[in-house]
């Protein structure tokens, strides 16, 4: 795992000067502004309004900019020939799949800090202070959802083209948002086999897990049990991702 | 030097076999190389033969199908790709990157053995200079003309002083004086005694630079030489010769025009025994096919096999 390191940084690097990383800052920025005057429209409800909307802009940009990356840093490397030259060289499959995850994961790590920071720019214009370690929390929690997309993302990049693994993409990340709302909002009389199934869908794939709102919105603490439940929810989805690509990719033939 | 060559190809076959309703497709059938140590080996052959299939699956980009690969004669591992070079047919580098961070890039993956991390930025600079890209350090890879790219990915392979370099198709793309840049650099680690897998269809290149010369034809070595040398090649004819007998030449001809049948390439006439010469199988057959619909007798019907000696490029088009 000599090399992890160089190929991190070349995929930071290139990440970070692509096209997409600007306008998402901006954007993602500009939208949690943008709830934070909602919200203040609606002064009764202020913090449900806030969080509701803060977090889900949120969560979509981010994911959305994960499943960006996560399809580009393969198929760009595959479509350039890039991947074939760096194959070439003394670095293992799954090490060069490793290490450009990890490229991705500290790209969309340098993307939260700035969405962030814009959180925070929101406290102190409301006079809210500095943001505690629970608000802080909550959207350190819905990173860890653009890490398991971003996963999700290498791992259809492996397996399809580009136009495929993009559709294939988003699809996944609205299944893992809709499962768990349609599995509150099943009537009663729904068929036990279909219940069952929806149930399991959203035990292994439930991306609303990580949305935290209710905790900002109605100002609580963040239980230390809640965030290990999802640290280890996210470490076996990002793991499976990872290697189930990671035996893909070792077996495919790489050349474009 | 040792005897045991720096890289071995054994039995090589790959075999694509993508779609479950498509033919399987045989890129290389079963090829057997030697890549001697400090040699310039030529690897030649039509688009299509087999030569960028055969060089990729060398770097285990491609799976083979059959057959094993050997560094310097153990199976290649990964850690061994740190002492080869390789300058692919177009040129495959990082689009938003500069020429200087894909060369530090790479540094950083091949680590050169006895070279000091502090050294880094003097070799690459060195290497930037040497390919006369200096001046362009800090383009990005997307500005770069196709023959700055082809002299940077030259840069690429060789930064790491390899052992073995392979060069694809190096000349593609370049204008005269960067074919000529190009052949001095190939010259020049040449003269270092590295050993070198050129692929190209520069027939000169070949001619001047290659100790050793294989040919692909549709996947197949057909042809290895040493110190491949202009009108040396010996290449094979074959020729199919059909015996008739029992019909005077008049006949012959005028059963030719009749039925419309494909010219001899040569006719020798004793008697009433006439032998006709073919290149094409398909010619005899059709021929054949006439003479037993009409009863006419035929004796035999072989196919002969002879050399004549060309030099490369006629070779190369036969």
């Amino acid at each position: 795992m000599k090399n992890f390191i160089p190929i991190t940084q070349e995929t930071f690097v290139r990440l970070r000067r692509d096209r997409i990383f600007l306008p998402a800052s901006i954007a993602g920025i500009g939208l949690i502004i943008l709830s934070a005057f909602a919200s203040y429209w609606g002064v009764e409800e202020f913090f449900k309004i806030l969080y509701d909307l803060g977090t889900t802009v949120y969560h979509f940009t981010g994911a959305t900019v994960a499943i960006f990356w996560g399809i580009k840093i393969i198929q760009d490397s595959r479509q350039e020939g890039s991947l074939e030259v760096q194959l070439a060289s003394p670095v293992g499959r799954s090490e060069w799949l490793l290490a450009k995850y990890t490229g991705l994961a500290t790209a969309l790590g340098s993307l939260a800090v700035l969405f962030i920071c814009g959180w925070q720019c929101v406290y102190f214009a409301y006079g809210m202070g500095w943001m505690g370690w629970n608000q802080f929390g909550i959207f350190a929690l819905l990173t860890l959802s653009w890490l398991v997309v971003g996963a999700s993302s290498i791992l259809m990049s492996i397996m399809a083209t580009y136009a495929v693994a993009l559709f294939a993409s988003f699809w996944l990340f609205a299944v893992g948002l809709l499962t768990a709302p349609l599995m509150q909002s099943m009537a009663p009389d729904t068929p036990q086999h279909i219940r069952q199934f929806i149930n399991s869908l959203a035990g292994l794939w439930n991306l609303h897990y990580f949305n935290l709102f209710e905790i900002g919105a109605n100002q609580q603490n963040l239980d230390p049990g809640m965030i290990g439940e999802r640290l280890a929810y996210a470490t076996a989805l990002i793991g499976f991702c990872l290697g189930l690509g990671a035996f893909i990719f070792r077996k495919k033939d790489l050349a474009n | 030097m040792t005897d045991i060559p720096h890289l071995s190809v054994r039995n090589l076959s790959k075999v694509f076999a993508t779609d479950l309703f498509v033919k399987p497709h045989t890129a290389i059938d079963n090829i057997t190389c030697f890549f001697p140590e400090g040699k310039c080996i030529g690897l030649m052959g039509h688009n299509g033969a087999g030569k960028t299939t055969t060089i990729k699956t060398i770097f285990g980009l491609l799976k083979p199908s059959k057959g094993e690969i050997l560094f310097k004669g153990r199976p290649l591992q990964v850690a061994d790709k740190s002492e080869i070079g390789y300058m692919p047919e177009v040129n495959k580098l990082a689009a938003n990157l500069t020429c200087k961070e894909i060369l530090q890039y790479h540094m950083k993956i091949y680590r050169p053995k006895g070279v000091a991390k502090k050294l880094y930025p003097d070799l690459i600079e060195k290497k930037l200079r040497e390919v006369e890209l200096w001046d362009a350090r800090h383009k990005k890879v997307t500005k770069l003309s196709k023959g700055m790219g082809r002299r940077l990915s030259w840069s690429q392979a060789t930064i790491h002083n390899p052992d073995l370099v392979i060069l694809d198709e190096p000349f593609s793309g370049l204008d005269p004086l960067g074919r000529k840049l190009m052949s001095r650099l190939i010259e020049s680690i040449r003269q270092e005694s590295k050993t070198i897998i050129l692929c190209t269809h520069e027939l000169g290149s070949v001619n001047q630079i290659c100790d050793e010369l294989h040919i692909l034809q549709q996947g197949k070595l057909a042809f290895s030489t040493i110190n491949p040398q202009p009108n040396q090649l010996p290449a094979p004819i074959f020729s199919y010769k059909l015996k008739i007998t029992g019909i005077d030449s008049e006949t012959l001809a005028k059963i030719q025009k009749q039925h419309s049948l494909p010219d001899w390439e040569f006719l020798h006439t004793e008697d009433l025994l006439h032998t006709l010469g073919f290149d094409d199988y398909i010619h005899g057959i059709k021929w054949i096919r006439c003479l037993i619909e009409n009863g006419i007798l035929f004796t035999e019907f072989r196919k002969h096999q002879g050399f004549e000696e060309l030099d490369l490029e006629q070779y190369f088009i036969t």
